[in-house]
């Protein structure tokens, strides 16, 4: 069988991705999970000093502490399933990525197994987010040195 | 109230869908996907759009990786506001996200707590 | 699975019913104060839903909830919002928010009789509508 004819046999069988479908999967799932954030966060208002600024972040948090009882329960993993990017783009999934690493790692010792393997898949996403922040603040601080915009 | 909670929804379930345009039509890596969200939400922040969007939008603003981008700029550029351009870089030691020490924080005591139940 | 979504279904249907009204509520101060207030915030009266104002003393405060579209430019309506009423009101001290938080507690501001607490929860309406993240 030469290159072309198994990538033709490839193709038929390796069943198609449903987009459409997926879209609406992740749509619900990440909806669902912003909408539960949502009444985190008047809960937080509403029984705590928290304004609408400021709740967000121990919003996050409890958003976080969830996934934590969620992956250790391994229930995260059939909401990753149904969802796709619906729950991976929530910050949910992040701790889920962290969590379940250290979890996983745990027989190598605290300090080399779930220290060392924690930011082993989350890592790369706080590299990128401190160096973005860094160049945008910087691009953004000499513009406003120029007079180009304001702040 | 109610209109909040459906914003909420649409705005997050939105986020998700680009995400999942991301992983099934580009076909990144969920890695490269939530980089490249998390780096959209920086510039978004830089260009001062990202903070209407929260107040528009509350969780479904909030809850979505971009939030990370938008508050390690936001907490950077708040800095180099005071202080100018050193502010920025003295800015990069003080921002922090909730939400990475919050995993932080719950990664660890998850491997006290839980068991690895083993590859399925 | 389909309990879930009943019970999900009556909750949004019971709490839509429960929303207020837009209304504008003025309370605390004189008659022709109040009235004042009321015009300054009628005429924005296409972003505004609803907003209560209290007058404490020396101090103005007001919660304002926007239209969801208008909630955009939220910071945008507050400035302008304070100016006029500082212009209409030069001896007074506004504070104004869009925020959820401080609509509630601006709300709470008339049940409270007490001298001593009223103060407290003047100063802490304050002290958050000047809180950023």
């Amino acid at each position: 069988m030469d290159r072309q004819a198994y990538s033709q046999l490839e193709q038929q069988i390796t069943p198609k991705t449903p987009i459409a479908l997926n879209l609406v999967k992740a749509f619900v799932t990440g909806g669902i999970i912003c909408t539960i954030g949502q009444g985190i966060m008047y809960f937080y208002m509403y029984f705590f000093d928290f304004t609408e600024r400021t709740a967000g972040n121990p919003t996050v948090a409890t958003m976080i502490f969830i996934a934590m009882l969620l992956t250790g329960f391994g229930k995260y993993k059939r909401i990753a399933q149904f969802g796709g990017a619906g729950s991976a783009v929530p910050v949910t999934g992040f701790g889920n990525a962290m969590i379940s690493a250290a979890i996983e790692h745990r027989t190598e010792g605290y300090v080399l197994g779930v220290g060392g393997n924690m930011f082993k898949l989350a890592g790369s996403v706080i590299v990128f987010g401190v160096f973005s922040a860094f160049v945008v603040a910087l691009i953004k601080t000499i513009l406003v040195k120029l007079g180009v915009v304001g702040w | 109230m109610t209109a909040s909670f459906l914003i909420a929804f649409v705005v997050g379930g939105l986020f998700c869908v680009i995400g999942q345009l991301l992983f099934d039509v580009a076909k990144l890596t969920p890695g490269h996907t939530l980089c490249l969200l998390v780096v959209s939400g920086a510039v978004l922040d830089g260009f001062g759009l990202y903070e209407p969007l929260i107040d528009f939008a509350g969780a479904g603003a909030t809850i979505p990786i971009t939030s990370f981008g938008n508050s390690l700029t936001h907490g950077a550029l708040q800095e180099a506001e005071k202080h100018g351009l050193v502010g920025v870089i003295t800015g990069m030691f003080e921002v922090t996200s909730s939400g990475i020490s919050a995993a932080i924080l719950f990664g660890f005591i998850a491997s006290l707590l839980f068991r690895s139940k083993g590859r399925p | 699975m389909k309990r879930v979504i009943a019970i999900a279904g009556t909750c949004l249907l019971l709490a839509g019913c429960g929303a207020g009204a837009g209304e504008i509520r003025v309370s605390g101060g004189e008659p022709e104060e109040n009235q004042k207030v009321e015009e300054v915030l009628k005429e924005k009266d296409g972003r505004i839903v609803s907003a209560v104002a209290v007058f404490v003393h020396e101090d103005l405060l007001v919660g304002v909830q926007v239209k969801p579209f208008s909630r955009f430019s939220k910071t945008k309506i507050e400035e302008e919002l304070t100016k006029e009423l500082e212009k209409a009101f030069p001896e007074e001290t506004v504070t104004l928010s869009t925020d959820l938080k401080i609509f509630w507690e601006t709300d709470k501001l008339d049940e409270l009789e007490e001298e001593d607490k009223l103060h407290k929860k003047v100063e802490t309406i304050k002290s958050l509508s000047k809180e950023e993240t």
